[in-house]
């Protein structure tokens, strides 16, 4: 079982880096299966999170490659197939990441098509390494040649690896490979590229139409989907949003909590009130979500946990005036507004968070040219990046480059050539402006965005108000058309919570060893799979 | 030199400095205008009082701490130095034993690492783990426990 997991991370990695060799080509889908598809696939940008753990395989996978485009160091390869990573790692450590990345997207995005098919044949052969056990190693090397006379479609690439694959002598059967292939369309859909996620779905149906039914039932067992009883509508009515949290508990009066096991200390439960509000106080200042897990447990601690004035006030005076407001807000007067409950403004004043990205995934379609009856069409994917900084300046990018590659270096101290700083200021009801550099000097960018919350309290989303081009020589100011952009989502980045004095330490580790988990405030799924086109 | 009992009756020693890191102490030394009279402790053992002054040793010289209040509310990291962590390698009847204590003797350094201790072992656990590391029984009702799941969806990031 545990095999077979690693077999799919590394399977995925494969395909990461074949999708960035292709990112700049037209993609063509047939237009019937578009249309239901990117429909159904609106929600999916809102739940751009991105498992990061992907992203060290996908560089691993693209360093690889890059190395293997000379055909001799390929058997070397395969020998070595089981240690790449550690490998990489070593490598890794041995270089600047920053330059290295660089360089590692500029060579893949400004290679020519014979040069990508090369890389892809790399690909091929030590996706089928990785998976064979060093005994088939003969084996496999058979396999490459099929494999290295590629053909041009980009289907059949793949089909041929899965078909090499199963020459090897299949361990795997079609209804798997469809499945992993289904994974990876998922995989494509959470992180809003619409085109590629199609092109798998495609794929994966042709290997087993009930591929769906496969994935539901790995991902989403019958047994997973506990039934929450519904609370009665007398409840309902009694906490309405806004009421005191204690409001909840039916009958608060008596909130001793008691232990599991009468015969062993449960401390925590034991103490004082004061110190078991201190310790909650605590949690919730280094990190929410455990806090909000915590308030799970017992009575007691759901009590303690909000009716605790200081916890909810410090996590305020933490927060807001971090906030760059037009004009001095004064936190006590501000907090007269939601009846001096501390709790009800942190979650209902807007306000702009620190520990993650804003990105907003975009796609458009647009007819292409074909003699055939059935007309092309092309799914354009394109993300913005915002991140700001406490300090009232932020960082902006515009590129086709997915979450996974972008989000662990969007630091201000790695600023790429296309990313631009800026800075932003707000209102109290979340109005923002940002006033950001453009590629071309004269100019400036200015977006006006609306901080609004998917979900009671998450300030999650940045709705568009305005985007408008300012020329600083005749102050000319023109407004962009909104046609296609989509609003930003925040979503959570641990490694950004790290100090900037350690970063290029940071950057190296986040790449070797995979802790930035990015968890995304849109949506609490996701480190689950996608529900996306996940059908039934 | 001053000299305080234990609940449990046995006598410590320790130099003046040392033990008014606990506010009470510092208090009553102050009140009774004498440091070398015996100070009760009543409500600390003497295995958790010798804990708690092995602390009070090592931090002896530590600065004053600054005001309080606003200025608390901005250190989030529940990193504690290398020596806290060593000594908080005890086990959990001990750590909360030494909280109490800290709280009752007015240590604010030394409740707030006992108090970032526990936060570090709840850190990134279930509600269940949660129960099951600290002998808690589950006392929700279901309607009690969706609802207050439903009101809490927004701060459940991952």
């Amino acid at each position: 079982m545990e095999s077979s997991t690693d077999e799919l991370t590394k399977f995925r990695s494969e395909w990461e880096k074949e999708v960035q060799a292709r990112k700049r080509i037209a993609r063509v889908v047939p237009s019937t299966a578009s249309k239901g598809k990117s429909k159904a696939t609106e929600s999916s940008p809102a739940e751009s999170s991105t498992a990061i753990k992907d992203i060290k395989e996908g560089f691993t996978a693209e360093i690889c490659a890059l190395e293997a485009d000379d055909l001799d160091t390929e058997q070397e390869q395969n020998v070595e197939a089981g240690g790449v990573t550690d490998g990489y790692e070593e490598q890794l450590s041995e270089n600047d990441l920053g330059s290295s990345t660089e360089e590692l997207v500029q060579s893949i995005t400004q290679m020519d098509l014979s040069l990508e098919l090369e890389l892809q044949a790399a690909t091929n052969t030590s996706a089928v390494a990785v998976k064979k056990p060093a005994e088939s190693l003969d084996v496999v090397r058979q396999t490459d040649s099929p494999a290295a006379e590629l053909p041009m479609d980009y289907a059949d690439i793949s089909e041929n690896l899965l078909a090499a694959e199963s020459g090897v002598g299949s361990e795997l059967s079609r209804a798997q490979r469809a499945l992993m292939v289904y994974e990876l369309a998922v995989e494509k859909e959470r992180v809003g590229n619409l085109s590629d996620a199609l092109k798998f779905y495609r794929q994966a149906f042709r290997l087993d139409d009930a591929v769906d039914k496969l994935y539901k039932n790995k991902h989403f067992p019958a047994s997973s989907f506990k039934r929450v009883p519904s609370p009665s509508k007398k409840q309902a009515t009694s906490s309405l949003p806004g009421e005191r949290p204690a409001a909840i508990l039916s009958d608060y009066s008596n909130i001793e909590a008691l232990p599991e096991d009468e015969d062993l200390p449960s401390p925590l439960i034991n103490m004082p009130n004061e110190v078991t509000s201190a310790i909650l106080r605590t949690l919730a200042l280094s990190d929410l979500s455990s806090f909000t897990r915590a308030t799970y447990a017992c009575r007691k601690l759901a009590f303690l946990g909000y009716s605790d004035v200081p916890l909810w006030k410090a996590l305020c005076m933490r927060e807001y005036p971090r906030m760059h407001y037009e004009e001095k807000v004064d936190e006590y007067e501000a907090v007269t507004l939601w009846n001096d409950d501390w709790r009800r403004m942190f979650l209902e004043r807007p306000r702009v968070q620190f520990n993650g990205i804003y990105i907003s995934t975009c796609n458009y379609h647009r007819y292409g040219i074909s003699d055939s009856w059935n007309a092309p069409i092309h799914i354009v994917t394109y993300y913005r990046y915002l991140r700001f900084y406490a300090d009232g300046t932020c960082i902006t990018h515009l590129t086709t480059r997915e979450p996974v590659e972008v989000v662990s270096e969007f630091h201000r101290h790695l600023m790429r050539r296309d990313m631009f700083r800026g800075t932003w200021i707000m209102s109290m009801d979340g109005h923002i402006r940002i006033e950001s550099q453009a590629p071309v000097a004269k100019y400036l960018f200015l977006q006006e965005l609306e901080i609004k919350s998917s979900g009671r309290g998450r300030h999650n989303r940045l709705n568009w108000v305005k985007f408008s081009s300012f020329n600083r020589l005749n102050e000319e100011r023109v407004d962009f058309s909104l046609q296609h952009d989509k609003p930003f989502y925040f979503s959570r980045v641990l490694s950004y919570d790290r100090p900037p004095k350690n970063f290029a330490e940071a950057a190296v580790s986040s790449a070797a060893v995979p802790p930035i988990a990015v968890g995304s405030g849109a949506s609490s799924v996701t480190l689950t799979p996608s529900r996306g086109l996940a059908r039934g | 030199m001053v000299k305080l009992i234990s609940s449990d009756g046995e006598t410590f020693s320790v130099e003046k400095d040392v033990a008014e890191r606990s506010i009470l102490i510092k208090n009553m030394i102050e009140d009774v205008g004498d440091s070398s009279t015996e100070i009760p402790i009543p409500n600390v053992t003497a295995n958790v009082l010798k804990k708690v002054l092995e602390w009070c040793e090592h931090h002896k010289s530590d600065p004053a701490p600054v005001s309080e209040d606003d200025n608390d509310s901005r250190k989030k990291s529940t990193d504690i130095d290398e020596w806290d962590q060593k000594f908080m390698q005890v086990d959990q009847e001990m750590l909360f034993e030494i909280i109490l204590a800290a709280n009752y003797l007015d240590i604010k350094a030394l409740l707030e690492v006992g108090c970032k201790t526990v936060a570090n072992m709840i850190k990134g656990k279930s509600p269940e783990e949660i129960r099951r590391q600290f002998n808690i029984q589950m006392d929700f009702t279901p309607e009690e426990e969706a609802q207050i799941r439903r009101e809490n969806e927004w701060a459940e990031d991952r």
